[in-house]
C-alpha cells in the first residue's frame, strides 16, 4: 500500500487527474479513488500515508458504505472509537494523523464527499 | 448556544426520490444533532416510504435514504416518530422499517406538534 | 401553544388540507394562501371538515390571493380575509408555524 513514490509528483497531482477533482481537491467521481489515488491527495496536503493513516481511511470508507454519508467529526470519533477503541477514537489521536480539520481531510484522501454536517 | 435548547420537529411528508426534499430533511437533522440541539424527526403521509428498509437506490444512480436514515443514531439522533395511519393506508409495518421508531396515533402527534419551539416541513 | 398552519397548495391537487385537518386543534388557526385558498370555495373535498373546524378554530385566507383568482363571491362564509399585514401578525402571534408543503 506504500504508492507514495511512485504516485505523486513533488508539485502536486498528475495532470490527467486534475479534472476529477472539485474545486475543493475533493474527488468527483468516487469510483475513481484506489490507494495510489489517495496517496496522491495526501501528499498535496502533506501527508505521507502511513499503516496508522490508511486504518482511520479504510474504516471511513466502510462508514460511507453503510451510511452513504460523509461522517462529521463527532460522529468519526465515535466511529473509530467502537471499531478500534478508546485510545484511537479522539479527536487528538486524529488531529495528529490528519492536522487541521481530520474529518474533512480524511474523507478527501479516501476519496468521499466533503461532510455536508462539517463544522 | 443557549443553555435550554429549543425543542426542534423536522416533519418528513414527501417520498425519497421524488425530489430532494428527504435529502434536505436528513441533512437539517444530522447538522442540527451535531450542533446540540434537541431535534426530532416525524414520517407521515408518503414520508413514511422513506424509512423503507429494502430500497436499491443504486438502481436509479442515488444515495439510498434508508441508509442515511440507519445512521441517525450514530448521531445521536434517537427520536423518531411515525404517524400510525400513515403506515396503515399505505400496508406498511414497523418491520418494514430500517430503524426502530415510536409509532404514534393522531392524538399524540397533535400533542408532539404542540410541544416543539419550531416546526420544520420537508 | 398555538400553532399557526399554513396550506399554500389547492385541496383539488394533493391531499395537504386534508392531513392538516387531521392534526389542527384549538387554539391553532389555518391559513391559506397562494393556490391554498380553493380551500376556502364553498364547494372542495375538505369543506365538511372546515365547517367543523370552523366551529373552534378561526380560519384565514389571504385577501389578495383569493382576489388574484376571482373566488371572493364563492368563499364558505367564516373565512375570514386578511391583508399582508395581518399575514405577518399572525406569524408573531403564534408559538410555532407548520407549512404543510
Amino acid at each position: 500500500m506504500n504508492s507514495t513514490d511512485e504516485g505523486a509528483t513533488h508539485n502536486g497531482l498528475n495532470k490527467n487527474l486534475i479534472e476529477a477533482f472539485d474545486k475543493e481537491g475533493f474527488l468527483k467521481d468516487l469510483s475513481l479513488w484506489n490507494p495510489e489515488v489517495a496517496a496522491q491527495i495526501a501528499a498535496t496536503e502533506k501527508i505521507d500515508l502511513l499503516e496508522a493513516h490508511w486504518e482511520i481511511i479504510h474504516l471511513t470508507r466502510k462508514f460511507y458504505d453503510d451510511y452513504d454519508l460523509s461522517p462529521s467529526m463527532r460522529v468519526l470519533v465515535k466511529h473509530v472509537a467502537n471499531a478500534l477503541g478508546k485510545d484511537k477514537g479522539r479527536s487528538i489521536y486524529l488531529l495528529k494523523l490528519f492536522p487541521g480539520s481530520p474529518a474533512k481531510l480524511i474523507c478527501k484522501i479516501a476519496g468521499l464527499p466533503k461532510p455536508t454536517n462539517c463544522i | 448556544m443557549s443553555a435550554t435548547s429549543k425543542k426542534i420537529l423536522v416533519v418528513n411528508r414527501k417520498s425519497p426520490y421524488g425530489g430532494l426534499r428527504s435529502r434536505e430533511a436528513i441533512d437539517t437533522l444530522l447538522v442540527a444533532s451535531a450542533y446540540g440541539l434537541q431535534v426530532s424527526a416525524l414520517y407521515l403521509d408518503d414520508g413514511v416510504f422513506q424509512l423503507i428498509q429494502s430500497q436499491q437506490a443504486d438502481q436509479i444512480n442515488s444515495k439510498n435514504i434508508a441508509r442515511m436514515i440507519s445512521a441517525f443514531e450514530m448521531y445521536d439522533l434517537k427520536e423518531v416518530y411515525v404517524d400510525a395511519s400513515s403506515m396503515g393506508k399505505r400496508g406498511i409495518q414497523q418491520q418494514d422499517f430500517v430503524i426502530p421508531v415510536e409509532i404514534l396515533t393522531t392524538e399524540q402527534i397533535k400533542t408532539l406538534l404542540h410541544q416543539q419551539d419550531q416546526i420544520l416541513s420537508f | 401553544m398555538m400553532i399557526l398552519h399554513l396550506i399554500n397548495q389547492s385541496p383539488f391537487q394533493n391531499d395537504n388540507l386534508n392531513t392538516c385537518l387531521r392534526f389542527i386543534e384549538s387554539p391553532d388557526s389555518l391559513l391559506l394562501i397562494e393556490n391554498g385558498v380553493y380551500g376556502a370555495l364553498q364547494k372542495n373535498p375538505c369543506c365538511d371538515l372546515l365547517q367543523s373546524l370552523s366551529k373552534t378554530t378561526q380560519i384565514y385566507a389571504l385577501q389578495p390571493d383569493v382576489l388574484a383568482r376571482g373566488i371572493h363571491e364563492k368563499l364558505l362564509p367564516y373565512v375570514k380575509q386578511i391583508s399582508y399585514t395581518d399575514f405577518v401578525a399572525l406569524s408573531v402571534s403564534h408559538h410555532a408555524v407548520q407549512s404543510w408543503l
